[in-house]
């Protein structure tokens, strides 16, 4: 059986606070006590009390500004991270490759599967810096 | 046998890491429902630990740019009031050890034109009165109590932080906080006996 300072001590425990609030069955310890003491009976219900009543008594709404600015803040930092698309990173490779091969033409120590690939890491590049910039400056 | 209690919170939490993912997700909806739901609980808990206005207000919101940080953490083992709760008093702690901080914690609850609440139902002007003769009385207790007894009392009440969470932030033992809790509702009750 608990002793009176130990039941008071265990009213804030979180098991008490939850059978407190209603949550949750009495813990039996705490039920055991609380059944055989008035005392104990008494700053049980004063303990329930203060959990229902205080929090309103400390509470207060923020400022009207704080909560925009708040607000402002969270749609611009809680946006998903940006994500490469592959389809369009691989058309503007195709293009790229396209459009580098035939200089090869005019280049004559590289072959045209050496510019095409250049090409093509060149526009998947640009392709990618373009999309993640969009997004950081969105 | 599963209590409906036990259900309810289930419900919560999963209602709340539902939140955190729209929110991630760049749900505009969610994250002014994120937003409204939480910036006056961790607005008060920074007032009635003591810091004075102006100071609240830059330790809310950077409590709240924190929070946004480590939202992707966030796994729903406790509510999201409580993590928010512990995030606001390790900053409040932060703020007091801070050689920068400037202005003394006490009586800033209590200063003219601290905002009250204006959205719930009015009750009777007689209801009214005394709402705000206790919110005067339990704030000047408040002003009038050292630390850490006062953000002890605020984070267990208001934030729903629990004993050893408080215990661990404030690097008191356990026991030590419930005393604290113990006697700061001692002299809460005291002050508020003689209204009914």
């Amino acid at each position: 059986m608990l002793s009176c300072d130990s039941f008071r001590d265990r009213l804030y425990d979180e098991d008490a606070r939850a059978a407190l609030l209603g949550r949750t069955p009495i813990p039996a310890d705490l039920l055991a006590h609380r059944d055989a003491c008035a005392a104990c009976r008494q700053e049980w219900d004063e303990a329930g009390a203060d959990l229902v009543g205080l929090p309103s008594l400390l509470a207060a709404p923020a400022p009207v500004a704080v909560v925009r600015k708040i607000r402002i803040g969270a749609a611009e930092r809680l946006q998903p991270a940006p994500r490469l698309d592959w389809n369009e990173g691989l058309a503007w490779a195709a293009i790229g490759a396209a459009v580098c091969a035939p200089v090869a033409a005019w280049v004559p120590m590289l072959s045209p599967v050496v510019l095409g690939m250049v090409g093509a890491s060149i526009a998947f590049g640009a392709s990618a810096t373009r999309r993640v910039l969009r997004e950081a400056l969105r | 046998l599963v209590q409906p209690a036990t259900v309810a919170q289930a419900d919560d939490r999963a209602h709340e890491r539902d939140l955190v993912r729209r929110c991630l997700a760049g749900d505009g909806a969610a994250q002014r429902d994120f937003v409204q739901r939480y910036t006056s609980l961790v607005w008060s808990l920074c007032r009635r630990a003591g810091l004075p206005d102006g100071e609240a207000d830059d330790v809310c919101q950077e409590i709240f740019w924190k929070a946004f940080g480590a939202l992707p953490q966030y796994r729903g083992e406790s509510r999201l009031s409580t993590w928010l709760c512990t995030l606001t008093l390790r900053r409040i702690v932060d703020y007091r050890r801070s050689p920068a901080r400037r202005h003394v914690p006490s009586g800033a609850p209590s200063d003219p034109g601290f905002p009250e609440p204006t959205d719930s139902p009015r009750p009777s002007p007689e209801r009214e009165a005394l709402d705000a003769e206790r919110k005067e009385r339990v704030h000047r207790a408040l002003d009038g109590m050292d630390e850490p007894a006062r953000s002890v009392l605020v984070a267990y009440y208001l934030g729903e932080v629990p004993v050893a969470e408080i215990a661990r932030t404030l690097r008191l033992p356990e026991g030590t906080v419930k005393t604290h809790l113990h006697r700061g509702r001692q002299a809460l009750r005291g002050k508020l006996k003689d209204l009914c």
